[in-house]
């Protein structure tokens, strides 16, 4: 045994290292599942610590396959499981090294802040999940390497059954739980036959018994989930409180004392936007897209920009939406607009009575109470590009409103810039 | 004729599978490329076949370019001059990869975009050349698979970023054109240069080959990510500047607002503008140093938080309108470039204070993940701060009395005196109001 873990390491060292290597340099980095990194999932580097495990082992048994070298191993005094066995301890001696080198490399490299993260539980789940996905992919690659000599050979395998499953949706299974397991089972089962009766078969004969044995397991699989049985079994794994997935969230955006929320929430693979009141969970769909477009003003008042497209695919008139919540009760105004408002630039008169909206050309006024919009000053758009044609340096257009009291505003001159006080009782709408 | 016909059979006979399998993966996109963007893993598993197939040229270039020694020895059994072999077969090899990223480029340029054509015929060719150019110089196909992992990864990243977007001649705002192809042409000349002191170097003993390509392949590898960083900006280029955003903090009535105003004269710069006008009254600082308007702590005075790119620490300051002068609060220590990390990614980035002005609270993004962030809370009464949240990223923050709330996509509570981290379940209820 001693022996053929020796020649195993000396065929395979390099790949060790590189995966090593790659489980350290990452973890130091930030990236890809090390043992204190919790946001690999995110992460398109979260598939290289695994892929250098799965080339470690597609040589796995690829100096076999050579001229008949397997032939000549099973002549000596050695049983196919010691083989595998060697295989097997070679793995997992590289997955301990690997979580080892990670967990050392994430506490000398990375900034002190993070190293309140490194603690014995983390460690040990870090340590957990980064030897699952590695033993995973070590297996695998192990299995492929069965099949045609060398790395390359394990690698095209490999290749050619990754390119395989990326079929499988168009099977057109909606609820997959049995194809995914026997995705990654029916390869190792396959593995393991050849590994134990056909390592000395022609290549071809291999190949065609490994290609059997793998897709007569995904056959299983798909043909398995289209059984009630495992739209139920989907049901009880997807359950609420199984998978905190089903309760995620995305866009969340709090009011500022984070009593009501605009949010979008998963369902399977789509997001709807909804509000929520979070003291009773009463919650509305909407169809809006709160995304980067919503915003929480004073008194939870909530401004949405709201885009859309009209049946012939043109771009919709713009629209705010002014939402308010009295109470229990939400109220929704609609504002039209010229399409250079925005709800970024607004001001709350000190009594909650009015809302202050201005854009480029245009200031309105909205009244709270009834959520009546007036357009109170209009600018004109031309003269307004004229000058800034002749004054590149200079802004020009309502830039600045404000309360100088309940009852009277302040505003910027659009042309001017100079500072402009009104009565609200003077400002007669222009609509 | 008869051997090119021959050389054609060779050829075709070695490397169909590569083909096949190629061609069956990018065939196998198509149907994830299509639909709208989807979330979750189903995403990720998109990226695959990308992968794959980039993956499966690599490889055949590595093993037609550690084949070398093979081709000479077939070439005496062709009517064909010894050196002419080795050209023979990357050229055709190098059609064939050109004509599959055409036909693959095509399906994409009809379904989504025409813009779409250039780049996945670029990334082939390129995919097939790395694999080539290294397993070339290392004489072995592994080791050219190897080398070529974090060339194929640099370009995977970059032409994936193409493809998810929509408008792909929008995707990096922040590079010029001549920057975006400096970034693109940097490794990839690194690697010709590479081939030449290959081709040069025959005398040389092996190991300064090898090691003269590897320096080749760090430098070519390390000139996109200089290129990046430096913006074309040469080795002046003033991070703490670029890293200034413009930001606009406004009291709710309208009446106190904070700006910056970038100015340009005497030389481009940023200045820090407080306007009061209901009081009409106007002070400005000159900034230097990039720095985010946390929120007002009293009618005259504004917290703001900077961080110069090469300092260890984050400092907290308060702006007094009336003596139009920055006293610094307090500062901690925090990595460096935490300010400037995810310029191009500002969504991660956001700041809250609580309306009493005793709490605040920070996210940056992450050095642990792409695309999350570290939430910070900072206690600034007793002059402290401490990271609570770690490679998460909340759209929105809130406050309740003793709980500072992130929007992630679970959502989350942080206690305000102890730091500890809770959930904060959203239960929906289909009641009536």
């Amino acid at each position: 045994m001693r022996r053929l873990l020796w020649k195993e390491w000396q065929e395979r060292r390099l790949w060790i290292a590189l995966w090593v290597a790659t489980g350290a340099a990452l973890t130091a980095l930030g990236k890809g599942q090390g043992v204190c990194n919790i946001a690999w999932m995110d992460s398109n580097w979260g598939m290289l610590i695994p892929l250098a495990a799965l080339l470690a082992g597609l040589g796995g048994f690829g100096s076999e396959l050579h001229r008949g070298r397997a032939a000549f191993l099973y002549s000596r005094a050695v049983t196919w499981k010691q083989i595998l066995g060697a295989k097997l301890l070679l793995g997992l001696a590289a997955i301990i090294v690997s979580v080892i080198a990670s967990a050392a490399a994430g506490r000398l490299l990375l900034p002190a802040e993070y190293h309140q993260l490194i603690t014995p539980h983390s460690l040990l789940s870090g340590a957990l999940v980064m030897a699952g996905f590695t033993a995973g992919a070590y297996l695998l690659g192990l299995a492929f390497s069965t099949v045609l000599p060398g790395v390359a050979g394990g690698l095209l395998v490999a290749v050619g059954w990754m390119a395989f499953i990326s079929l499988l949706p168009l099977s057109g299974i909606k609820e997959p739980v049995f194809s995914i397991i026997l995705t990654l089972l029916a390869p190792l089962a396959a593995g393991l036959l050849i590994a134990r009766f056909g390592v000395t078969l022609h290549a071809m004969a291999r190949l065609r018994r490994f290609a059997l044995v793998a897709l007569a397991g995904l056959a299983a699989g798909v043909l398995l989930d289209f059984t009630p049985y495992a739209a139920e079994l989907y049901k009880k794994l997807n359950a609420p409180g199984n998978t905190p997935a089903e309760e995620r969230f995305y866009n969340v955006n709090f009011s500022p004392d984070a009593r009501y929320a605009s949010a979008e929430r998963l369902f399977g693979n789509t997001t709807i936007p909804c509000l929520v009141r979070l003291s009773d969970g009463w919650f509305s769909f909407t169809d809006e897209d709160f995304s980067g477009e919503s915003y929480w003003l004073a008194n939870n008042l909530l401004l949405t920009n709201k885009r859309g497209f009209t049946s012939e695919g043109k771009s919709a008139r713009p629209e705010l939406l002014l939402r308010q919540w009295h109470g229990d009760e939400l109220q929704t105004y609609k504002i039209d607009h010229s399409g250079n408002l925005s709800n970024e630039y607004t001001a709350l008169s000190p009594d909650s009575r009015y809302l202050l909206l201005w854009g480029y050309d245009e200031l309105k006024l909205i009244d709270l109470a009834t959520g009546q919009a007036r357009t109170l000053a209009q600018a004109d758009r031309i003269k307004l590009r004229i000058l800034s044609r002749r004054n590149p340096g200079k802004q020009y257009g309502f830039r600045q409103c404000w309360w100088q009291s309940n009852d009277e505003i302040g505003y910027l001159d659009p042309y001017t810039g100079e500072r402009v006080l009104a009565p609200l009782s003077a400002l007669d709408s222009l609509d | 004729m008869d051997v090119v016909k021959r050389l054609l059979w060779k050829e075709t006979s070695q490397a169909w599978p590569w083909y096949l399998l190629s061609a069956l993966a990018a065939v196998a996109a198509i149907p994830w490329m299509l639909p709208e963007r989807m979330t979750g893993w189903q995403g990720q598993v998109r990226d695959y076949p990308w992968m794959l197939v980039s993956l499966a040229m690599t490889v055949r270039g590595a093993l037609l370019a550690a084949e070398r020694g093979r081709q000479s020895y077939a070439a005496a059994h062709f009517s064909i001059h010894p050196e002419r072999m080795p050209a023979f077969a990357f050229g055709l090899n190098l059609l064939g990869v050109l004509l599959m990223g055409l036909a693959a480029g095509a399906w994409f340029a009809i379904n989504r975009d025409p813009m779409l054509l250039a780049p996945i015929v670029f990334f082939f060719v390129i995919a097939f050349l790395i694999g080539y150019v290294i397993a070339a110089v290392f004489g072995k196909s592994y080791a050219g698979i190897v080398a070529g992992m974090p060339w194929l990864l640099f370009f995977y990243q970059q032409f994936i970023l193409h493809l998810r977007t929509p408008d792909s001649t929008n995707v990096d705002l922040f590079y010029s054109a001549f920057e975006q192809v400096l970034m693109y042409s940097g490794p990839l000349a690194c690697g010709l240069l590479a081939v030449l002191f290959l081709l040069l170097s025959r005398r040389l003993p092996m190991i300064v080959r090898r090691g003269g390509m590897a320096l080749f392949l760090v430098l070519g590898l390390a000139s996109s990510f200089i290129i990046g960083n430096l913006n074309s900006g040469g080795f002046s280029f003033n991070h703490d500047y670029y890293a200034i955003i413009s930001q606009r903090l406004a009291s709710s009535d309208g009446t106190r607002v904070v700006r910056f105003v970038f100015e340009e004269q005497p030389k481009p710069y940023y200045t820090l503008q407080f306007t009061d006008y209901r009081g009409q009254r106007e002070a400005r600082q000159r900034v230097t140093a990039p720095y985010l308007l946390l929120g007002f702590d009293g009618p005259d005075s504004v917290l703001l938080i900077g961080q110069r790119r090469g300092e260890g620490r984050m400092r907290v300051a308060r702006w007094r309108m009336a003596e139009n002068r920055l006293e610094p609060v307090f500062s901690f220590r925090i990595r460096r470039g935490a300010m400037h990390a995810g310029l191009n990614d500002s969504r991660v980035r956001l700041i809250s204070l609580r309306p009493d002005g005793r709490y605040a609270a920070l996210q940056f993004s992450s050095l642990l993940g792409e695309y999350t962030a570290d939430l910070w809370l900072l206690d600034l009464k007793n002059r402290r701060a401490r990271m609570v949240l770690v490679g998460e990223s909340a759209a929105s923050l809130a406050w309740r009395e003793n709980a500072l709330i992130a929007g992630t996509p679970l959502p989350k509570q942080v206690s305000l005196t102890t730091g500890k981290v809770s959930p904060f379940p959203i239960i929906l209820r289909e009641v009536e109001p």
